[in-house]
């Protein structure tokens, strides 16, 4: 009798037991039922974001390597400059002999055709020496003494030369432009001295690019006509760090929002707002799952069920339904907002395409490490109420790659306002490996705002 | 019901969200059954990933006939009862004092909650366990267990009355523990 007590009991307790299995489990099954051609297979945006990242490192160090030269002789040229008359300089020999200079010539003067050079009016992009043992027409030392005046930005205002000399070796990347030859000069022949610090506001529009696995595994729900991007937001602090005239590098922390909308789930709740659903010691163990391009929601407000009108997402576990009168709730609201929120390190280089009085024009490109602090899913656009639930599966230490412009807007002496149209895409899926039926690549497009204070 | 045959055609065509679907549907049940049979979750955890990886295996057999909880659960129970099998254990079955003065009438089953419960089972020695889990919750006969476990009828009988046993007295400890506390 007592027996038989015990094991009616225990069966009573354990006999209907439903208990989460950690996200960990399915990542493992997953795995293991996946097949091995997949494994290895490079997803293109990998190759191209890895593309992207050696084209901008190798043409930073190249660049690098061509500004370091530039300040070596930038410094003789200075040296020189200040007790010699105009045009008294001729590099390589000044190089090799501090006291033997060698008059230039109006002769080895090699303008433009129907240029008439003179003092003070030296055109740097078009006069140069020549000398056809060791220049090319368009390589050599170009000086106006008069009135060169660099980079009229408060980081650049001190950049104003007497006299420089540009790196033939410039010259010949560039085809002598006019730009890379004012780049090429500084006013104490030294490169990387300006730190500025600074601090942004994005609003941000957020979505995802999706690929299926082997072609097939989006093909039956069709996520890109049932979610939509939201607008969230970025804020972050940034340190400029000047390492040439054209080059920057800049470097921060950031918080940042990601996410998207899911159309068509209907919440329902009952007309008192009891709860439908109980767990295990107070704990909810809500019996649905929604699944989205971006990982599988596992819901945990038990006031609320859930349908899906399009397709077949709701997953409903039919045991945990057991005496949940559906038709007697009340319909609630429409769609659902995912919402990612990470801590991101972006390193970030920018090259000044333009430099004018009032506006300059940079090109920016970089990457970015960011860290998952948290993610929550909220009923219909409301992005403040209570959260619901929770994605599964996804990663905690995300990469993606950055890109935009930046149009710099001196202020003040050393205020200077940002805006910059930013493009920012995951170079690796955000949920891990197995966990989704395909991979989705979070992107975002922001106009961030904001100013920094050079030093 | 064409929403399930639909999840088990896109299984059998290995489509991934076919997989979860069904894995969605049925993990939290069949992990509850994990945790009667395991002594922790990390040893639950390997017994469900075994289970479903051999779900997925074995779809192709399902005759679409009887439940298909009820197949799937079969699975997992063979799956616990061969990871018990594939382990060597020393059963080192605590000496249990005589529960006679302990028992009052076992109310200690109806105040403790689920975790508690299923903590006592997975602290009982593991060919108990195995033996009460059969008997109790799987209604398997004795002869039943005996062929699964590779024991005689006779060691079943006696392991699900010690197994039983301790139970009382660990759940009645548990109730003392509850009625000090309060």
């Amino acid at each position: 009798m007592d027996q038989q007590y015990i094991d009616k009991k225990f069966r009573e307790k354990l006999e209907g037991l439903e208990v989460n299995p950690p996200v960990e489990a399915w990542l493992a099954i997953s795995e293991a039922i996946s097949k091995p051609a997949r494994r290895g297979v490079v997803p293109v945006v990998f190759r191209m974001a890895a593309a992207v990242a050696v084209l901008i490192v190798s043409l930073f160090s190249l660049n690098f390597l061509l500004l370091n030269r530039s300040g070596q002789d930038t410094e003789i040229a200075d040296w020189s400059v200040q007790d010699t008359p105009l045009f008294d300089l001729q590099p390589d020999r000044v190089a090799a002999s501090g006291e033997q200079r060698e008059e230039a010539q109006p002769s080895t003067l090699a303008g433009s055709p129907g240029t008439d050079v003179q003092a003070g009016q030296f055109s740097p992009a078009r006069a140069s020496f020549t000398d056809p043992g060791r220049m090319t027409p368009r390589q050599g030392v170009y000086l106006d003494r008069a009135s060169l005046t660099f980079f009229p930005f408060p980081e650049r205002s001190r950049a104003t030369s007497e006299g420089s000399v540009s790196d033939p070796g410039i010259n010949a990347l560039t085809g002598g432009s006019d730009l890379m030859t004012l780049a090429a000069g500084t006013d104490d022949g030294s490169v990387g001295n300006n730190i500025s610090l600074g601090a942004h506001f994005a609003p941000q529009y957020n979505f995802r690019l999706l690929r299926g696995t082997d072609g097939m595994s989006f093909s039956d729900i069709p996520f890109q006509s049932l979610e939509e991007q939201i607008l969230s937001y970025s804020v972050g602090l940034n340190a400029y760090f000047e390492l040439s005239p054209r080059w920057t590098l800049q470097a921060g922390i950031s918080y940042m929002n990601m996410g998207q909308y899911v159309k068509d789930i209907m919440s329902y709740q009952h007309p008192s707002r009891l709860p439908l659903f109980a767990g295990h010691e107070g704990s909810v163990n809500h019996p649905q799952t929604i699944i989205t391009s971006q990982g599988n929601i596992r819901l945990s407000d038990p006031h609320l069920y859930f349908a899906d009108q399009q397709s077949y997402r709701v997953l409903t576990n039919r045991h945990a339904m057991e005496g949940t009168d559906v038709q007697s709730l009340s319909e609630s609201q429409e769609g659902i907002t995912q919402v990612f929120r990470f801590v991101e390190i972006p390193v970030v280089f920018r090259y000044a395409l333009y430099e004018g009085g009032d506006v300059g024009l940079r090109l920016k490109g970089g990457v970015s490490a960011s860290y998952l602090l948290n993610n929550n899913v909220f009923l219909g656009h409301d992005m403040m109420q209570n959260p619901i639930g929770k994605t599964d599966g996804l990663r905690k230490f995300n990469f993606s790659a950055i890109g935009g412009f930046a149009m710099d807007i001196p202020l003040t002496g050393n205020l200077t306002f940002h805006l910059e149209p930013t493009g920012q895409l995951f170079i690796s899926p955000i949920v891990r490996e197995g966990v989704m039926t395909g991979y989705a690549y979070p992107y975002g497009f922001s106009l961030q705002t904001g100013i920094s204070y050079g030093f | 019901m064409d929403v399930l045959k639909k999840i088990l055609k896109g299984c059998l065509q290995s489509r991934k969200v076919d997989q979860y679907r069904l894995y969605a549907m049925y993990s939290r049940k069949m992990y509850g059954i994990c945790l009667r049979y395991a002594a922790s979750t990390d040893e639950a955890q390997d017994i469900l990933q075994e289970g479903f990886i051999k779900v997925y295996k074995h779809l192709p057999s399902y005759s679409g006939k009887g439940s298909l909880e009820g197949w799937i659960k079969r699975i997992f129970v063979n799956t616990a009862i061969e990871k018990y099998r594939e382990r060597v254990y020393h059963l080192s079955v605590e000496e249990v004092v005589d529960d006679g003065e302990f028992v009052h009438e076992n109310k200690g089953v109806e105040a403790l909650n689920v975790r508690d419960i299923l903590t006592v089972v997975q602290q009982l020695p593991v060919q108990y366990r195995m033996v009460f889990n059969l008997y109790a919750l799987e209604g398997y006969s004795h002869k039943e267990i005996a062929e699964a476990l590779d024991i005689s009828e006779s060691t079943a009988r006696s392991n699900l009355a010690r197994a039983r046993r301790i139970l009382k007295y660990k759940l009645n400890k548990e109730f003392e523990v509850i009625l000090q506390a309060i």
